[in-house]
C-alpha cells in the first residue's frame, strides 16, 4: 500500500516524519498538534486520514468582526458577553469534521457549544465573547484547516426555501391521502350505494382540502408559468399550470351542478408527485453551492487610517479622500488610487484573467479586484454604492448563466406539447359544438385534464435528479443537473495540462552537479518563492524545509530566469543560456540552472507528475470525441502527450489564460460542442467559454466561480465513465417521454371522443406519473450500476 | 349512515393533528440535517470512554485471573 498522510489522507512525494507517523507537510502536522495537545486524537479515530490540507497559502483577516456594528449583523445573539453564530465551513465532510467541531470547546474554554448541519455544512457556535472574540473563533476555525465563511443572505435565504418545500410536500401529501380516501365511494361499482347527501359531503370536503393543494403548494407552478408567460417563453410549467386549473373549474363545476365527481384526486396526486419530484432534485445539490459563495468573499469592514491610527470601519462608512489600508488577500472594496509604490492586482473574479494586474503609484484601481503581495495603502476616489461589489461580481455570474434551470429537451418538448394540446382541445371542443352542444365543454377540458404533462414533468427531475446524485457519489459535483444533458452533446473536450492532467502538487526533482548545501538551498528557495513562474513554485516546493531569506532587487525576464540579491550573493535560477551556463543533454526546457555569485553551481530536472490512469482515461475519450490537449508551460512534454493525441494540430503549448479561451471559442465556432477540463481559478475564462466547463479540484470544498461541474481529481479518470452515464441518462429521459406519451394518446383518444370518466382518470393519471418515476429511477440506479458508478 | 360523516370530520380532525405536528418538526428545523444526529449519537464523551475502556481491561484482567 502507498504512503498517504496521516492528517489528510493525500500522497505526497516528500514525507514530513514526526510524532512517528507520515505526514505530507508541515501544515498537516501543525493541525495534527493542536489536536494532540489538547487530547483531541479520536478525531484520527472516527475516520481515516479526515483532515483537510491547507494548500492555498492565503492570510485571511477576521479583525474587522470585532468592530461593533458588523458584530451584531452577522451574530444571530448577542447580550453582551455571549454571542451565537452560524457559519459556513465548506470544508465540512466527514464524521470526524462532526465530532471536531462540536468538540470546539475543548480548544477553547469560550466556545460554549457549537452544534454542525452536515448537510448544509454549517455550525451554529455560540461563544462567550468575554473569553473568545469573534475574529479569534473564526482563526481558530482557520487555524484547524476549517476555513468559515460568515454566511450571506444568499444562503439563509435558501435554508428557508427549502424548510417551505417541506411543509409544501408535506401538506399535499395530506390532502392527497385524504381527497383520495373520500374519494372512495366513487372507485366502487354502484352496487354498493351510499347514500347521495353523504357523497355530497365527502365531496365538498374534497374541495376544501384542494384549495390549499392548488394555492399553496403548487403556487411556484403558477408564479413559474405567468412568469414566463410575461418573458414569452413556454416552460414545463405551462401545461402543468392549465392542466391544474382546467381540473379544478371542471371539478368545481361538476360538484356544483352535481353532474359527477370530479378529478380532485388527480389534481392533488399531481401536486404531491410533482413536489416530490422538485423536493428530490432540490436535494441533490443542497451540500454543493457554487455561484453564491462569491458574497462569501466581500469584505464587511476595511481598515481606515486616520491620523496614523489603524481603525477598522464597515464599508458603508468609507468616504472619498479617506485613506484605507488593504492587505493581501483581501478584496479592494471602492474605487481608489494607489498611494503604496507599487502592487499587483488580481481580477480574475471579475475578468477571469488570471495574470494580476501591475499597477503603480498614483493609478487608479477599480473595486473588486484582489491584492496580492504587500498590504497596500490606497486614497478612495469613489463613496462605496451599496452593493456595488454584488453587482459587479453578479454581473460576471450573470453571464455565467448559460441557460435557465431546466432542462434543454423538455423546455422544447414541452413548447410544441402544449401548442399541441391547445389545438387539439380547441378542435375537440369546436367539433363538439357543432355535433353535440353538451357535451363541447366537456370535451375541451377532458382533453386539458388527461393531457397535463404530469409524466412528462416528473421524467426529467427524476431521471436526471438521481443521475446528479449518483455523480454527485463519485465525485463529480454538478452545477445543475440539466449540465447532464450537456455532457451527453460533448464532441470535443479540452484538457489543460498543468493541474489537470498533472498534479500542480507534485514534481519529480532531481538535483545534478554539485549538491547545494542548506544556506544555498534557502537562497534558492527564497528566490524561486518570488516567482509565479510554474518551475520556481515546483522549486520552492520541493525545497519547502530550507529557510527563507530576504530577497532585493529582485529580476524577472519572462520565459529565462529570475535574480536577485539574496545574502549579498547574486543568485540566478533560469535557462542554461540565461546564466551562461553549458547546455547540458536531456530536454532543455525543464531544467532549472542555479548560479550564485559567478559559479554554476549545477542544474534541476523537474518533471510533471502525471495523475494516475492519464493516459487511458484519454484513449478512451479519444474513441468518440476529439481530444485537444493546451497546456500553459513548455513543450518540454510534448513527446509524452504525442504518444496519446497524435494529430501534432490538437496539442498546443504556451497558451496564456486568454489563448485557452480563444482556442475553445474557435471550436465552438467550427459548430463543435465543447467541454473544457481545466484548473478551476487559472482557466477560469475558457471553462466559462465552454458549453461544459469542468473544474478539477483536488479539494472540491474549494470555490470554484464558473464552472459547470467541480471533479475531484482523483475521479478524473472516470470521465469517460461519466459520460457515457450520462448519455445513458438522457436515453432514460427520452423512453420515459415516450411513454408519457404513450399513455396520453390513450387518454386522449377517450377524451376527444367524450367519454373519459372520473374512474378512468382516477387510475390512468397516477399511474402515469408514478410507472414514469418507478421507471426512470429504477434504469438510471442500473445505468450506474453497470459502469460501476 | 350519517355516523360516517361525523367520523371522517373526527379522522381528518386528527390527520390535522398529525400534519400539524409535521409543520412543527419542520420549522423547528429537525429535516434540517438527516446526517449528523446519526453520527453524533455513536460520538463518547472522551471522559468516559477513558472509564469504560479501563472498567472492560479490569473484567478482562479478572476474567482471565478467574480462568487462571
Amino acid at each position: 500500500m502507498s504512503k498517504t498522510c496521516y492528517h489528510c489522507g493525500s500522497p505526497s512525494q516528500s514525507w514530513v516524519r514526526h510524532d512517528d507517523k507520515d505526514f505530507c507537510c508541515e501544515g498537516c502536522v501543525m493541525v495534527y498538534d493542536i489536536l494532540k495537545e489538547n487530547d483531541m486524537g479520536a478525531y484520527y479515530d472516527i475516520e481515516n486520514a479526515p483532515g483537510i490540507r491547507n494548500k492555498k497559502v492565503s492570510v485571511d483577516y477576521y479583525d474587522y468582526l470585532d468592530q461593533e456594528d458588523i458584530k451584531r449583523s452577522v451574530l444571530d445573539f448577542y447580550d453582551g458577553s455571549i454571542g451565537r453564530i452560524k457559519l459556513y465551513i465548506p470544508a465540512i465532510h466527514c464524521s470526524s469534521c462532526i465530532w471536531l467541531i462540536e468538540n470546539l470547546h475543548r480548544l477553547h474554554r469560550g466556545v460554549i457549544q457549537s452544534t454542525v448541519n452536515f448537510n448544509r455544512r454549517e455550525a451554529a457556535i455560540t461563544f462567550n465573547e468575554e473569553e473568545i472574540k469573534l475574529s479569534e473563533l473564526m482563526t481558530l476555525l482557520a487555524s484547524i484547516n476549517y476555513k468559515p465563511h460568515i454566511k450571506t443572505e444568499e444562503q439563509k435565504k435558501s435554508a428557508k426555501r427549502s424548510k417551505q418545500l417541506l411543509i409544501k410536500l408535506g401538506i399535499a401529501g395530506f390532502i392527497f391521502g385524504n381527497v383520495m380516501l373520500l374519494s372512495f365511494p366513487d372507485y366502487l361499482s354502484e352496487d354498493i350505494t351510499l347514500n347521495p347527501e353523504i357523497i355530497a359531503w365527502f365531496k365538498w370536503i374534497s374541495v376544501l382540502l384542494s384549495i390549499p393543494a392548488m394555492f399553496y403548494s403548487g403556487n411556484e407552478y403558477f408564479i413559474a408559468a405567468w412568469k414566463n408567460i410575461k418573458r414569452g417563453i413556454v416552460s414545463i410549467d405551462m401545461p402543468i399550470a392549465i392542466g391544474i386549473t382546467a381540473i379544478f373549474v371542471r371539478s368545481l363545476f361538476e360538484i356544483i351542478t352535481n353532474s359527477g365527481s370530479g378529478y380532485l384526486d388527480s389534481l392533488t396526486g399531481l401536486v404531491f408527485f410533482l413536489l416530490i419530484g422538485k423536493w428530490y432534485q432540490a436535494k441533490t445539490y443542497e451540500a454543493l453551492s457554487f455561484d453564491n459563495d462569491y458574497s462569501s468573499y466581500f469584505p464587511l469592514g476595511i481598515t481606515r487610517i486616520v491620523n496614523n491610527n489603524e481603525e477598522i470601519v464597515p464599508i458603508s462608512e468609507l468616504q472619498s479622500g479617506d485613506t484605507i489600508q488593504v492587505r493581501n488577500g483581501e478584496i479592494i472594496p471602492a474605487d481608489a488610487s494607489l498611494l503604496s509604490i507599487g502592487a499587483s492586482v488580481d481580477y480574475s473574479f471579475i475578468t477571469g484573467e488570471s495574470v494580476p494586474v501591475r499597477k503603480e503609484k498614483g493609478d487608479l484601481i477599480y473595486a473588486g479586484g484582489r491584492v496580492l503581495g504587500n498590504a497596500l495603502l490606497l486614497e478612495v476616489q469613489k463613496k462605496v454604492e451599496t452593493g456595488y461589489l454584488a453587482e459587479l461580481w453578479k454581473e460576471r455570474s450573470a453571464t455565467n448563466e448559460k441557460e435557465s434551470m431546466i432542462s434543454h429537451t423538455l423546455n422544447v418538448v414541452s413548447k410544441y406539447f402544449t401548442i399541441v394540446i391547445i389545438l387539439i382541445s380547441t378542435l375537440t371542443g369546436l367539433y363538439w359544438a357543432f355535433v353535440d352542444g353538451s357535451k363541447a365543454v366537456m370535451a375541451f377540458t377532458s382533453v386539458l385534464i388527461i393531457a397535463c404533462p404530469c409524466a412528462l414533468a416528473l421524467s426529467v427531475p427524476f431521471a436526471f435528479g438521481h443521475a446528479g446524485r449518483i455523480l454527485g457519489k463519485n465525485h463529480l459535483y454538478l452545477k445543475l443537473t440539466a449540465i447532464i444533458e450537456k455532457l451527453t452533446k460533448v464532441d470535443a473536450i479540452v484538457f489543460d495540462k498543468t493541474g489537470t492532467l498533472t498534479d500542480p502538487e507534485h514534481f519529480e526533482v532531481e538535483f545534478k552537479g554539485d549538491m547545494p548545501d542548506r544556506y544555498m538551498q534557502s537562497m534558492i528557495k527564497s528566490l524561486a518563492h518570488q516567482s509565479r513562474h510554474p518551475l520556481s513554485r515546483a522549486l520552492a516546493k520541493h525545497l519547502e524545509k530550507a529557510d527563507t531569506f530576504e530577497v532585493f532587487d529582485f529580476e524577472e525576464q519572462e520565459g529565462a530566469g529570475v535574480e536577485a540579491q539574496i545574502m549579498n550573493h547574486q543568485v540566478k535560477l533560469g535557462s542554461a543560456q540565461y546564466v551562461q551556463a553549458e547546455n547540458q543533454s536531456g530536454n532543455q526546457s525543464a531544467q532549472v540552472y542555479v548560479r550564485i555569485d559567478e559559479r554554476v553551481i549545477g542544474y534541476y530536472t523537474i518533471k510533471n507528475y502525471y495523475r494516475p490512469d492519464w493516459q487511458k482515461m484519454l484513449q478512451t475519450v479519444q474513441q468518440y470525441t476529439d481530444v485537444h490537449i493546451l497546456s500553459g508551460d513548455n513543450d518540454a512534454e510534448q513527446e509524452a502527450l504525442n504518444a496519446i493525441v497524435q494529430d501534432a494540430d490538437k496539442i498546443h503549448f504556451f497558451q496564456t489564460p486568454k489563448d485557452k479561451q480563444a482556442y475553445v471559442q474557435a471550436l465552438k465556432a467550427q459548430g463543435k460542442t465543447v467541454m473544457m477540463v481545466g484548473d478551476g481559478l487559472n482557466d477560469v475564462g475558457a471553462l466559462k467559454e465552454a458549453h461544459v466547463g469542468i473544474a478539477v479540484a483536488d479539494d472540491v470544498h474549494q470555490f470554484s466561480p464558473s464552472s459547470d461541474a467541480i471533479i475531484s481529481a482523483g475521479e478524473l479518470k472516470y470521465l469517460p465513465r461519466f459520460i457515457s452515464f450520462s448519455r445513458a441518462s438522457l436515453k432514460i429521459v427520452y423512453a420515459s417521454i415516450i411513454i408519457s406519451f404513450l399513455y396520453n394518446v390513450v387518454g386522449l383518444s377517450f377524451a376527444v371522443s367524450g367519454q373519459l370518466s372520473p374512474l378512468f382518470a382516477a387510475i390512468l393519471m397516477p399511474l402515469s406519473s408514478v410507472s414514469v418515476v418507478v421507471y426512470t429511477s429504477v434504469s438510471v440506479m442500473m445505468a450506474g450500476k453497470r459502469r460501476g458508478l | 349512515m350519517e355516523i360516517i360523516i361525523l367520523l371522517v370530520v373526527a379522522s381528518l380532525c386528527v390527520a390535522l393533528i398529525f400534519l400539524g405536528l409535521f409543520v412543527w418538526a419542520v420549522k423547528s428545523g429537525q429535516y434540517d440535517d438527516d446526517y449528523s444526529p446519526s453520527v453524533r449519537i455513536l460520538f463518547d464523551q472522551q471522559e468516559e470512554k477513558k472509564e469504560s475502556n479501563s472498567k472492560i481491561q479490569n473484567l478482562s484482567k479478572v476474567g482471565k485471573q478467574a480462568k487462571a
